[in-house]
């Protein structure tokens, strides 16, 4: 090489070194793993249907705003309507000019749209929500849940409905509605205080009072509210094996919350690995679940501390040599992750006498001498 | 010695995704997280090189990187063979940062200065302990070259890339790539005239003082 290529390796040298000082590339890792669930989510729906359809709707809202504009000078302007998709464990709240408040819970997929700053209207698509209405002279709120139409005024209420269950509640707690809907065609005057409860799939409507007395039809209700909340705490997968009426087994389990793992639904993949380990204590897949367990809190949480006690769980009770250097290797990682050095330097060092060789021995080798 | 540097990097932040390239690419296009995460600590340290070379330690050198993954993550369902993949996301790196490289010489017209003699890149080459300023000269002459010919010559010449391999990564002919590389090498000697200590190395190199 002459002397002025070897310049230009230098200075090659010299411009790499500037970068990896300037940039923590952990948090740019990071930020590609919060953008590689979401890509990856979306690489399985971009087939052109999809697309197609998304530009169709989009233009048929603007030739239908653009017809009733021109048809209507006096029609206030609709305002593009919040969609909102409330996931993970917190409630989502949306504060209002008025005062007014919309309090949306963990699950609950709505729009929020307005006519003018007076009007609003909240549409319930699936979940829960709780609404703050301020009275004022022109309010005009409206709110749409499934098929039923609450027509308010100044007013605070719960109001949910479940889309599978085709279940329709409002709870009143002060001031009065009208609930229009599926049952009760002619509408329904609510006062404060009171329930109203509706199952389409049962063909019954209730009313009762928010304390629990005076219910038309209580047991139904409290049947229904049972289901309701027994619904809440189980996962979708759970609802699908508990519909085929047999007990899941080991393997389906750890198949459906592997899926929820990997779909990034941590809290429901954490409640089936561990009730695979309570329930399948002696089987296989049991050990299996306390890797993954620990892998997930490592990736996903970045709990290490606690994904360390899962893979060494995985390591104690392991009675092959499946993916032991690989979990060895993350015990190691994690281990020196959450602090526990020593813990670090002594599974660092089985690495490097069980895998001189292997693919974290250089890690180890820094780990162990520490 | 040399295994630890070369594996130090991945150590530290990898999943163990056990698997090959062909494998990864199949836990990628099933939306396997792991695989997406074992994809970037396997191949965002050739990636970022690759960046380096031709946009110079540039700050947007990692948001260019993050967009070569996110990038190829949306298009790996069209990588026929997984084996070259090393090939292909080096091939996106170059297209990137070709595309960066165009975008702001277009809306150069805009600033009163090249972007290479923005403050910000002072920052970086002061941050360094570099013995002279010639390297920061020849960041400057390269700057001056055409997208193109900044790329074939920083891969030749910094990179040490086999003319085979920049056409690949440029989707060049083998011939095309030959003459650009030629065509650049007079380019970067008329301008380093204006450089005395980019000039001086030349002109102290046999090889380059021929051309």
């Amino acid at each position: 090489m002459n002397e002025f290529n070897k310049f230009l390796t230098d200075a090659a040298k010299v411009e790499d070194n500037i970068v990896e000082s300037e940039f923590n590339k952990e948090v740019y890792r990071d930020r590609f793993i919060v953008h590689a669930a979401e890509i990856t989510g979306t690489v399985s729906r971009s087939f052109p249907l999809f697309r197609v359809l998304a530009v169709a709707g989009v233009l048929g809202i603007i030739v239908l705003s653009v017809y009733i504009f021109q048809n209507d000078a006096s029609v206030k302007t609709l305002e593009t309507p919040q969609w909102i998709s409330v996931r993970g464990g917190e409630d989502v709240e949306r504060t209002f000019a008025d005062g007014s408040k919309v309090v949306l819970l963990s699950g609950t997929k709505a729009r929020i749209s307005s006519q003018g700053p007076e009007n609003k209207i909240v549409t319930i698509e699936n979940g829960m929500a709780s609404i703050h209405v301020v009275h004022h002279t022109n309010t005009n709120w409206s709110v749409m849940a499934g098929p039923y139409n609450v027509k308010v005024t100044g007013t605070r209420f719960s109001v949910s409905w479940n889309a599978e269950t085709e279940y329709f509640e409002l709870k009143l707690f002060e001031g009065q509605v009208i609930v229009n809907g599926p049952l009760i065609e002619n509408g329904q005057i609510l006062n404060g205080g009171r329930v109203l409860t509706a199952s389409i799939s049962n063909q019954n409507v209730a009313i009762g009072s928010l304390a629990g007395e005076d219910s038309d039809s209580n047991s139904e209700l409290e049947a229904d509210e049972a289901v309701k909340n027994d619904k809440k705490t189980e996962s979708k997968e759970f609802r699908a094996i508990r519909k085929t009426g047999k007990r899941p087994a080991a393997k389906e389990l750890l198949e459906s919350a592997n899926k929820m793992r990997l779909s990034g639904n941590i809290d429901e993949a954490k409640k089936m690995y561990l009730n695979l380990r309570q329930n399948f204590s002696n089987s296989p897949q049991s050990n299996t679940a306390a890797l993954y367990m620990g892998r997930m809190l490592f990736d996903q949480e970045r709990k290490y501390k606690e994904a360390a006690v899962w893979l060494q769980i995985y390591l104690d009770n392991q009675t092959d040599n499946t993916l032991k250097r690989e979990t060895l290797g993350r015990l190691m990682e994690a281990q020196y992750r959450s602090g526990m050095k020593q813990k670090a330097s002594m599974s660092a060092k089985k690495y490097i006498e069980l895998y001189p060789e292997g693919p974290q021995a250089a890690l180890a080798a820094r780990l162990a001498s520490e | 010695m040399k295994s630890v540097t070369k594996y130090k990097k991945s150590n530290i932040s990898s999943i163990p995704f056990t698997g090959d390239d062909w494998e990864l690419v199949e836990g990628v296009r099933n939306g396997n997280i792991g695989a997406c995460t074992a994809f970037y600590d396997r191949y965002s340290i050739h990636v970022q090189k690759v960046l380096t070379r031709i946009m110079g330690p540039d700050q947007e050198i990692m948001d260019l990187c993050n967009e070569v993954f996110f990038q190829s993550l949306k298009s790996i369902d069209k990588l026929k063979d997984p084996y070259c993949l090393k090939a292909w996301i080096t091939q996106i790196a170059v297209f990137t940062g070709r595309r960066c490289i165009r975008k702001r010489k277009r809306t150069n017209w805009l600033k009163f200065v090249p972007f290479y003699e923005l403050p910000e890149m002072d920052r970086l080459y002061g941050a360094s302990e570099i013995p002279d300023k010639s390297v920061r000269d020849v960041r400057d002459v390269i700057s001056k070259l055409s997208p193109d010919d900044q790329i074939v010559f920083t891969l030749r010449y910094m990179e040490q890339m086999e003319i085979a391999q920049i056409a690949d990564a440029c989707g060049y002919s083998l011939r095309t790539a030959k003459r650009r590389l030629a065509s650049c090498e007079v380019r970067f000697k008329k301008i380093a005239k204006d450089y005395p200590l980019i000039a001086n190395r030349l002109q102290s190199s046999e090889k380059w003082r021929n051309r």
